[in-house]
Protein backbone atom coordinates (compact mmCIF):
# COMPACT_ATOMS: atom_id res chain seq x y z
CA UNK A 1 0.00 0.00 0.00
CA UNK A 2 1.25 3.20 -1.08
CA UNK A 3 0.55 6.11 1.65
CA UNK A 4 0.47 9.73 0.79
CA UNK A 5 -0.58 10.96 4.22
CA UNK A 6 -1.98 14.70 4.07
CA UNK A 7 -0.61 14.71 1.28
CA UNK A 8 -2.59 18.20 -0.33
CA UNK A 9 -4.00 18.43 -4.26
CA UNK A 10 -5.51 21.37 -6.04
CA UNK A 11 -8.16 20.87 -8.65
CA UNK A 12 -8.83 24.05 -10.47
CA UNK A 13 -11.77 25.01 -12.05
CA UNK A 14 -12.15 24.75 -15.97
CA UNK A 15 -11.76 28.94 -15.89
CA UNK A 16 -8.49 28.73 -14.02
CA UNK A 17 -6.27 29.26 -17.18
CA UNK A 18 -8.53 32.59 -17.95
CA UNK A 19 -6.78 35.76 -17.14
CA UNK A 20 -10.67 37.61 -17.14
CA UNK A 21 -11.37 35.29 -14.46
CA UNK A 22 -9.01 36.59 -11.77
CA UNK A 23 -11.20 34.87 -8.70
CA UNK A 24 -10.85 31.12 -10.37
CA UNK A 25 -7.52 30.30 -7.97
CA UNK A 26 -9.15 32.07 -5.07
CA UNK A 27 -12.14 29.26 -5.97
CA UNK A 28 -9.96 26.46 -5.68
CA UNK A 29 -11.16 23.15 -4.59
CA UNK A 30 -9.33 21.19 -2.37
CA UNK A 31 -8.62 17.66 -1.81
CA UNK A 32 -6.70 15.52 -0.06
CA UNK A 33 -5.45 11.88 -0.93
CA UNK A 34 -6.04 9.59 2.02
CA UNK A 35 -4.25 6.38 0.74
CA UNK A 36 -3.51 4.67 -2.80
CA UNK A 37 -4.07 0.84 -3.24
CA UNK A 38 -2.41 -0.90 -5.58
CA UNK A 39 -1.89 -1.40 -8.61
CA UNK A 40 -0.28 -4.09 -6.80
CA UNK A 41 -0.19 -8.06 -6.20
CA UNK A 42 -3.52 -7.76 -4.78
CA UNK A 43 -5.31 -5.46 -6.88
CA UNK A 44 -5.06 -5.14 -10.72
CA UNK A 45 -5.71 -1.38 -10.45
CA UNK A 46 -5.43 2.11 -8.63
CA UNK A 47 -7.58 3.21 -6.32
CA UNK A 48 -7.17 6.78 -4.45
CA UNK A 49 -9.07 7.11 -1.68
CA UNK A 50 -9.78 10.96 -1.44
CA UNK A 51 -11.45 13.16 0.78
CA UNK A 52 -12.73 16.72 -0.53
CA UNK A 53 -12.93 20.17 1.39
CA UNK A 54 -16.51 19.34 2.20
CA UNK A 55 -15.71 16.02 4.01
CA UNK A 56 -17.19 13.99 1.26
CA UNK A 57 -14.93 10.44 0.76
CA UNK A 58 -14.82 9.08 -2.40
CA UNK A 59 -12.77 5.79 -4.04
CA UNK A 60 -13.52 3.78 -6.96
CA UNK A 61 -13.40 0.14 -6.64
CA UNK A 62 -15.04 -3.75 -7.85
CA UNK A 63 -17.20 -5.21 -5.67
CA UNK A 64 -16.94 -8.40 -3.49
CA UNK A 65 -19.97 -9.55 -1.82
CA UNK A 66 -19.92 -9.08 1.84
CA UNK A 67 -22.51 -11.60 3.93
CA UNK A 68 -21.47 -10.59 7.18
CA UNK A 69 -24.34 -9.65 8.99
CA UNK A 70 -27.00 -11.47 7.27
CA UNK A 71 -28.99 -13.58 10.01
CA UNK A 72 -28.72 -16.17 7.28
CA UNK A 73 -24.91 -15.95 6.77
CA UNK A 74 -23.34 -19.26 7.86
CA UNK A 75 -25.00 -22.41 8.54
CA UNK A 76 -23.44 -25.78 10.21
CA UNK A 77 -24.58 -27.38 7.31
CA UNK A 78 -22.48 -25.07 4.85
CA UNK A 79 -25.01 -25.12 2.28
CA UNK A 80 -28.42 -23.38 3.76
CA UNK A 81 -26.03 -20.62 4.88
CA UNK A 82 -25.78 -17.62 1.76
CA UNK A 83 -21.42 -17.86 2.17
CA UNK A 84 -19.64 -20.87 2.59
CA UNK A 85 -18.77 -21.84 6.17
CA UNK A 86 -15.61 -21.81 5.43
CA UNK A 87 -15.03 -18.45 5.12
CA UNK A 88 -16.85 -18.54 9.14
CA UNK A 89 -13.75 -21.05 10.50
CA UNK A 90 -10.71 -23.05 10.24
CA UNK A 91 -11.31 -26.31 12.48
CA UNK A 92 -11.61 -24.61 15.73
CA UNK A 93 -11.02 -21.10 15.09
CA UNK A 94 -13.85 -19.12 14.54
CA UNK A 95 -13.28 -15.82 12.93
CA UNK A 96 -16.14 -15.14 11.21
CA UNK A 97 -19.20 -16.01 13.58
CA UNK A 98 -19.61 -14.30 17.21
CA UNK A 99 -18.64 -16.73 19.87
CA UNK A 100 -18.43 -17.80 23.38
CA UNK A 101 -15.83 -19.36 25.32
CA UNK A 102 -14.59 -20.45 21.95
CA UNK A 103 -18.33 -21.95 20.52
CA UNK A 104 -19.85 -20.27 17.97
CA UNK A 105 -23.39 -19.04 18.97
CA UNK A 106 -25.92 -20.32 17.20
CA UNK A 107 -29.38 -18.81 16.80
CA UNK A 108 -32.24 -19.50 18.84
CA UNK A 109 -36.01 -19.71 18.03
CA UNK A 110 -36.80 -16.31 19.44
CA UNK A 111 -33.96 -15.27 16.93
CA UNK A 112 -34.53 -13.92 13.21
CA UNK A 113 -33.05 -17.38 11.34
CA UNK A 114 -32.88 -20.21 14.13
CA UNK A 115 -30.31 -22.60 13.68
CA UNK A 116 -27.77 -20.49 11.63
CA UNK A 117 -25.12 -19.15 13.02
CA UNK A 118 -24.58 -15.52 14.42
CA UNK A 119 -22.87 -13.15 12.21
CA UNK A 120 -21.10 -9.79 12.69
CA UNK A 121 -20.86 -6.77 11.07
CA UNK A 122 -17.96 -3.75 12.24
CA UNK A 123 -20.95 -1.65 13.24
CA UNK A 124 -23.53 -2.58 16.42
CA UNK A 125 -26.56 -1.55 16.19
CA UNK A 126 -28.86 0.15 18.95
CA UNK A 127 -31.76 -1.70 20.86
CA UNK A 128 -34.76 0.87 21.31
CA UNK A 129 -33.63 1.71 24.77
CA UNK A 130 -30.55 3.28 23.19
CA UNK A 131 -27.99 1.07 24.62
CA UNK A 132 -26.38 -1.36 22.42
CA UNK A 133 -27.55 -4.87 21.83
CA UNK A 134 -25.60 -7.92 23.79
CA UNK A 135 -23.07 -9.23 21.21
CA UNK A 136 -24.53 -12.55 21.02
CA UNK A 137 -27.78 -11.15 19.42
CA UNK A 138 -28.29 -11.03 15.52
CA UNK A 139 -30.38 -8.07 15.83
CA UNK A 140 -27.26 -6.15 16.67
CA UNK A 141 -25.57 -6.48 13.67
CA UNK A 142 -26.56 -4.89 10.24
CA UNK A 143 -28.17 -7.61 7.94
CA UNK A 144 -26.81 -7.96 4.70
CA UNK A 145 -29.14 -9.40 3.13
CA UNK A 146 -31.86 -6.54 3.31
CA UNK A 147 -29.71 -3.35 4.42
CA UNK A 148 -27.68 -1.75 0.95
CA UNK A 149 -24.09 -1.36 2.84
CA UNK A 150 -20.68 -0.81 1.88
CA UNK A 151 -17.23 -2.27 3.36
CA UNK A 152 -14.36 0.21 3.49
CA UNK A 153 -10.47 -0.56 4.08
CA UNK A 154 -8.54 0.45 7.04
CA UNK A 155 -7.15 3.22 5.50
CA UNK A 156 -10.32 5.02 5.09
CA UNK A 157 -11.34 5.10 8.76
CA UNK A 158 -7.79 6.24 9.73
CA UNK A 159 -7.28 8.36 7.33
CA UNK A 160 -9.83 11.14 8.69
CA UNK A 161 -11.24 12.65 11.63
CA UNK A 162 -14.61 11.90 11.33
CA UNK A 163 -16.49 8.76 12.06
CA UNK A 164 -16.56 6.37 9.35
CA UNK A 165 -18.90 3.18 10.96
CA UNK A 166 -22.43 3.89 10.64
CA UNK A 167 -22.19 7.25 8.12
CA UNK A 168 -24.10 7.89 4.81
CA UNK A 169 -22.50 6.19 2.15
CA UNK A 170 -23.46 5.77 -2.00
CA UNK A 171 -22.50 3.62 -4.57
CA UNK A 172 -22.80 4.18 -8.15
CA UNK A 173 -21.92 2.18 -11.47
CA UNK A 174 -20.55 3.96 -13.53
CA UNK A 175 -21.52 1.87 -16.59
CA UNK A 176 -24.95 2.83 -15.53
CA UNK A 177 -25.37 6.02 -13.77
CA UNK A 178 -27.86 3.94 -11.40
CA UNK A 179 -26.50 4.66 -7.38
CA UNK A 180 -27.84 2.99 -4.35
CA UNK A 181 -27.68 4.55 -1.02
CA UNK A 182 -25.74 3.05 1.72
CA UNK A 183 -24.09 2.75 5.44
CA UNK A 184 -20.76 2.00 5.93
CA UNK A 185 -21.37 -0.92 8.20
CA UNK A 186 -17.95 -3.28 8.08
CA UNK A 187 -14.03 -2.86 7.49
CA UNK A 188 -12.58 -4.99 4.93
CA UNK A 189 -8.73 -6.20 4.04
CA UNK A 190 -5.77 -2.97 4.05
CA UNK A 191 -5.00 -4.24 0.15
CA UNK A 192 -8.40 -3.79 -1.53
CA UNK A 193 -11.08 -1.46 -2.09
CA UNK A 194 -14.71 -2.52 -3.41
CA UNK A 195 -16.92 -4.41 -1.34
CA UNK A 196 -20.87 -4.18 -0.61
CA UNK A 197 -23.46 -6.29 1.06
CA UNK A 198 -25.46 -8.73 -0.93
CA UNK A 199 -28.43 -5.98 -0.85
CA UNK A 200 -26.43 -3.13 -1.92
CA UNK A 201 -25.31 -5.48 -4.99
CA UNK A 202 -29.26 -6.39 -5.68
CA UNK A 203 -30.17 -2.70 -5.90
CA UNK A 204 -27.04 -2.12 -8.38
CA UNK A 205 -27.97 -5.55 -10.24
CA UNK A 206 -24.56 -7.13 -9.83
CA UNK A 207 -24.70 -10.82 -9.46
CA UNK A 208 -25.07 -10.77 -5.20
CA UNK A 209 -24.16 -14.21 -3.99
CA UNK A 210 -21.27 -14.36 -1.52
CA UNK A 211 -20.08 -17.48 -3.24
CA UNK A 212 -20.06 -16.70 -6.83
CA UNK A 213 -20.93 -13.15 -7.56
CA UNK A 214 -19.48 -10.02 -7.71
CA UNK A 215 -17.93 -7.86 -9.99
CA UNK A 216 -14.21 -7.77 -11.07
CA UNK A 217 -14.28 -4.97 -13.25
CA UNK A 218 -13.36 -1.31 -11.00
CA UNK A 219 -16.70 0.27 -12.13
CA UNK A 220 -18.01 1.39 -8.85
CA UNK A 221 -17.83 4.73 -7.33
CA UNK A 222 -18.11 4.93 -3.24
CA UNK A 223 -18.84 7.80 -1.58
CA UNK A 224 -19.26 8.34 2.30
CA UNK A 225 -19.49 11.08 4.40
CA UNK A 226 -17.94 10.60 8.13
CA UNK A 227 -19.70 11.88 11.03
CA UNK A 228 -23.08 12.11 9.19
CA UNK A 229 -25.47 9.48 10.39
CA UNK A 230 -26.70 7.18 7.42
CA UNK A 231 -30.40 7.01 7.00
CA UNK A 232 -31.15 4.08 4.94
CA UNK A 233 -35.08 2.65 4.02
CA UNK A 234 -35.97 5.34 7.20
CA UNK A 235 -33.61 3.66 9.81
CA UNK A 236 -30.89 6.12 11.08
CA UNK A 237 -27.88 4.21 11.93
CA UNK A 238 -25.67 5.07 14.85
CA UNK A 239 -22.63 6.30 14.33
CA UNK A 240 -19.33 4.26 15.57
CA UNK A 241 -15.17 5.02 16.46
CA UNK A 242 -13.39 1.68 16.07
CA UNK B 1 -53.09 -31.45 -93.34
CA UNK B 2 -50.22 -29.08 -93.05
CA UNK B 3 -50.42 -28.67 -89.44
CA UNK B 4 -50.13 -31.99 -89.10
CA UNK B 5 -46.15 -32.45 -89.25
CA UNK B 6 -45.75 -29.07 -88.09
CA UNK B 7 -47.93 -30.40 -85.04
CA UNK B 8 -45.48 -33.33 -84.54
CA UNK B 9 -42.17 -31.08 -84.94
CA UNK B 10 -44.00 -29.21 -81.88
CA UNK B 11 -44.72 -31.96 -80.09
CA UNK B 12 -41.29 -32.99 -79.81
CA UNK B 13 -39.95 -29.62 -79.34
CA UNK B 14 -42.80 -29.50 -76.61
CA UNK B 15 -41.26 -32.41 -75.27
CA UNK B 16 -37.57 -31.28 -75.43
CA UNK B 17 -38.95 -28.01 -73.81
CA UNK B 18 -40.45 -29.82 -71.07
CA UNK B 19 -37.93 -32.60 -70.32
CA UNK B 20 -35.15 -29.42 -70.09
CA UNK B 21 -37.67 -27.44 -67.25
CA UNK B 22 -38.66 -30.79 -65.63
CA UNK B 23 -34.78 -31.28 -65.42
CA UNK B 24 -34.33 -28.18 -63.75
CA UNK B 25 -36.87 -28.08 -61.59
CA UNK B 26 -35.58 -31.30 -60.39
CA UNK B 27 -31.83 -29.45 -59.95
CA UNK B 28 -33.49 -26.93 -58.58
CA UNK B 29 -35.52 -29.56 -55.74
CA UNK B 30 -32.27 -31.16 -54.77
CA UNK B 31 -30.45 -28.10 -54.38
CA UNK B 32 -32.90 -26.55 -52.62
CA UNK B 33 -33.37 -29.57 -50.20
CA UNK B 34 -29.90 -30.25 -49.94
CA UNK B 35 -29.73 -25.84 -48.63
CA UNK B 36 -32.69 -27.11 -46.16
CA UNK B 37 -30.50 -29.95 -44.93
CA UNK B 38 -27.33 -28.17 -44.00
CA UNK B 39 -29.24 -24.91 -42.60
CA UNK B 40 -31.44 -27.21 -40.42
CA UNK B 41 -28.21 -29.03 -39.92
CA UNK B 42 -26.47 -25.74 -38.69
CA UNK B 43 -29.62 -25.24 -36.37
CA UNK B 44 -29.31 -27.96 -34.74
CA UNK B 45 -26.02 -27.27 -33.90
CA UNK B 46 -26.69 -24.36 -33.09
CA UNK B 47 -29.42 -25.21 -30.71
CA UNK B 48 -27.38 -28.02 -29.58
CA UNK B 49 -24.24 -25.94 -28.60
CA UNK B 50 -24.74 -25.24 -25.04
CA UNK B 51 -24.01 -21.97 -23.58
CA UNK B 52 -20.26 -20.52 -23.44
CA UNK B 53 -18.80 -20.93 -19.78
CA UNK B 54 -16.44 -18.88 -18.04
CA UNK B 55 -13.91 -20.00 -14.91
CA UNK B 56 -12.20 -19.00 -12.24
CA UNK B 57 -10.24 -19.86 -9.38
CA UNK B 58 -10.95 -17.85 -6.42
CA UNK B 59 -9.00 -17.42 -3.23
CA UNK B 60 -11.23 -16.26 -0.06
CA UNK B 61 -9.56 -14.69 2.78
CA UNK B 62 -10.02 -12.13 5.68
CA UNK B 63 -7.40 -9.81 7.84
CA UNK B 64 -6.68 -9.76 11.24
CA UNK B 65 -8.32 -6.13 12.61
CA UNK B 66 -5.52 -4.80 14.02
CA UNK B 67 -6.28 -3.32 17.88
CA UNK B 68 -9.69 -4.96 17.53
CA UNK B 69 -10.74 -4.66 21.72
CA UNK B 70 -12.14 -7.50 22.94
CA UNK B 71 -15.99 -8.74 22.14
CA UNK B 72 -15.39 -6.37 18.85
CA UNK B 73 -15.37 -8.07 15.17
CA UNK B 74 -11.37 -9.51 15.11
CA UNK B 75 -11.24 -9.93 11.30
CA UNK B 76 -12.72 -8.21 8.35
CA UNK B 77 -14.69 -8.83 6.12
CA UNK B 78 -14.03 -11.37 3.93
CA UNK B 79 -12.43 -10.60 0.90
CA UNK B 80 -11.10 -12.41 -2.62
CA UNK B 81 -8.71 -12.83 -5.50
CA UNK B 82 -9.65 -14.34 -8.54
CA UNK B 83 -7.80 -16.12 -11.39
CA UNK B 84 -9.27 -16.87 -14.49
CA UNK B 85 -8.94 -20.14 -16.27
CA UNK B 86 -9.13 -19.76 -20.15
CA UNK B 87 -11.90 -19.11 -21.98
CA UNK B 88 -14.46 -22.31 -23.28
CA UNK B 89 -13.90 -23.82 -26.23
CA UNK B 90 -16.75 -25.54 -28.71
CA UNK B 91 -15.89 -29.17 -29.05
CA UNK B 92 -17.54 -32.48 -30.17
CA UNK B 93 -17.39 -35.32 -27.17
CA UNK B 94 -18.83 -38.47 -27.58
CA UNK B 95 -20.96 -37.18 -30.46
CA UNK B 96 -22.29 -34.21 -28.49
CA UNK B 97 -21.32 -30.46 -28.26
CA UNK B 98 -20.10 -29.25 -25.59
CA UNK B 99 -17.96 -26.68 -24.27
CA UNK B 100 -14.64 -27.46 -22.80
CA UNK B 101 -12.62 -25.52 -20.49
CA UNK B 102 -8.83 -26.59 -19.52
CA UNK B 103 -5.85 -25.01 -17.86
CA UNK B 104 -4.01 -23.92 -14.69
CA UNK B 105 -3.82 -21.18 -12.86
CA UNK B 106 -1.03 -19.74 -11.14
CA UNK B 107 -1.25 -20.33 -7.72
CA UNK B 108 -2.37 -24.19 -7.66
CA UNK B 109 0.54 -24.92 -10.36
CA UNK B 110 -0.35 -28.70 -9.78
CA UNK B 111 -3.44 -28.79 -10.49
CA UNK B 112 -5.27 -29.49 -13.64
CA UNK B 113 -8.88 -28.08 -14.26
CA UNK B 114 -10.81 -29.84 -17.03
CA UNK B 115 -14.26 -28.16 -17.09
CA UNK B 116 -16.65 -30.34 -19.50
CA UNK B 117 -20.45 -28.63 -20.48
CA UNK B 118 -22.74 -30.78 -22.76
CA UNK B 119 -26.62 -29.90 -23.93
CA UNK B 120 -28.90 -32.70 -23.88
CA UNK B 121 -31.73 -33.20 -26.30
CA UNK B 122 -35.34 -32.74 -25.45
CA UNK B 123 -35.80 -32.49 -21.84
CA UNK B 124 -32.63 -33.50 -21.06
CA UNK B 125 -30.68 -30.08 -19.79
CA UNK B 126 -27.34 -32.11 -20.39
CA UNK B 127 -24.40 -32.24 -17.91
CA UNK B 128 -21.71 -30.56 -16.10
CA UNK B 129 -18.61 -32.42 -15.58
CA UNK B 130 -15.94 -30.86 -13.29
CA UNK B 131 -12.70 -32.76 -12.65
CA UNK B 132 -9.64 -31.53 -10.91
CA UNK B 133 -6.31 -33.70 -11.34
CA UNK B 134 -3.38 -33.18 -9.12
CA UNK B 135 0.44 -33.73 -10.58
CA UNK B 136 0.26 -36.91 -11.04
CA UNK B 137 -3.23 -36.59 -12.76
CA UNK B 138 -5.28 -38.27 -10.11
CA UNK B 139 -8.28 -36.68 -9.32
CA UNK B 140 -8.23 -34.20 -6.03
CA UNK B 141 -10.33 -35.71 -3.22
CA UNK B 142 -14.31 -35.18 -3.89
CA UNK B 143 -13.85 -35.10 -8.14
CA UNK B 144 -14.88 -35.96 -10.63
CA UNK B 145 -18.20 -34.11 -9.81
CA UNK B 146 -21.17 -34.83 -12.57
CA UNK B 147 -24.47 -32.89 -12.41
CA UNK B 148 -27.40 -32.04 -14.54
CA UNK B 149 -26.57 -28.49 -16.17
CA UNK B 150 -26.63 -26.17 -13.33
CA UNK B 151 -27.39 -23.01 -16.42
CA UNK B 152 -29.91 -25.21 -17.40
CA UNK B 153 -32.67 -22.73 -15.44
CA UNK B 154 -32.43 -19.71 -13.25
CA UNK B 155 -31.52 -21.63 -10.19
CA UNK B 156 -27.75 -21.01 -10.26
CA UNK B 157 -27.56 -17.36 -11.84
CA UNK B 158 -24.21 -16.18 -10.50
CA UNK B 159 -22.60 -19.26 -10.85
CA UNK B 160 -22.16 -23.08 -9.33
CA UNK B 161 -19.14 -23.06 -6.25
CA UNK B 162 -16.72 -26.40 -6.19
CA UNK B 163 -14.50 -26.13 -3.22
CA UNK B 164 -11.08 -27.39 -4.01
CA UNK B 165 -9.43 -29.46 -1.19
CA UNK B 166 -6.18 -27.69 -0.44
CA UNK B 167 -3.16 -28.81 1.73
CA UNK B 168 -1.53 -26.65 4.47
CA UNK B 169 1.79 -26.79 2.88
CA UNK B 170 -0.23 -25.21 -0.20
CA UNK B 171 -2.42 -22.85 2.00
CA UNK B 172 0.83 -21.47 3.50
CA UNK B 173 2.12 -20.77 0.13
CA UNK B 174 -0.83 -19.31 -1.13
CA UNK B 175 -0.42 -17.03 1.98
CA UNK B 176 3.11 -16.22 1.80
CA UNK B 177 2.61 -15.48 -2.10
CA UNK B 178 -0.80 -13.83 -2.85
CA UNK B 179 -1.62 -12.55 0.22
CA UNK B 180 -0.66 -9.76 2.64
CA UNK B 181 0.54 -9.39 6.10
CA UNK B 182 -2.13 -10.93 8.65
CA UNK B 183 -4.17 -11.85 5.93
CA UNK B 184 -5.17 -15.72 6.44
CA UNK B 185 -6.44 -17.92 3.47
CA UNK B 186 -10.48 -19.04 4.50
CA UNK B 187 -10.67 -21.35 1.54
CA UNK B 188 -10.50 -22.16 -2.15
CA UNK B 189 -12.94 -22.37 -5.01
CA UNK B 190 -13.63 -22.77 -8.61
CA UNK B 191 -16.53 -20.89 -9.50
CA UNK B 192 -18.30 -21.72 -12.86
CA UNK B 193 -20.66 -19.50 -14.16
CA UNK B 194 -22.41 -18.71 -18.12
CA UNK B 195 -19.93 -16.37 -20.12
CA UNK B 196 -20.94 -12.96 -19.96
CA UNK B 197 -19.62 -12.22 -23.14
CA UNK B 198 -20.54 -15.68 -25.13
CA UNK B 199 -16.90 -15.91 -25.01
CA UNK B 200 -15.87 -19.61 -26.84
CA UNK B 201 -13.04 -20.48 -29.08
CA UNK B 202 -14.48 -22.88 -31.72
CA UNK B 203 -12.43 -26.21 -32.38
Amino acid sequence: VAWHPRQETYQLPTNAGDKNQPTARKTKIMSKTIATIGPNKWQTYKSTIMVEDDGRVHFNGDMDIDADGAYRAYHPDNKSGLDNLANAHSGDNWYGVVTVSGEPVIQGPDDPAPGFYVSATSLHLLQPDGTVYPRTNPRGYVDAESVPFIVVPPATVEGVVDVVLGCKARITDTRTGQSVDCVVADTGPKTKTGEASIAAAKALGVPSSARTGGEEKPAFTYELWPGVPAVVNGVTYPLQHI
Amino acid sequence: MILAPLGRDNNTAAKLVFYVIGKMLAFSCIALLANLRVSAAEKDEAVSAPMAIACEVRYHFRERIADAKPGEKQFSAPATEREALPASRQVVSDGQQAQLVEGRVAHLPYHRFAIKLTRGEGTDVGRLEVNILDATGKPLSGYPQTMANPFADASDPDGKEFEIPITKHRTQVIEKTLLARNQQLTYVALVIKPSPLGQTDKE
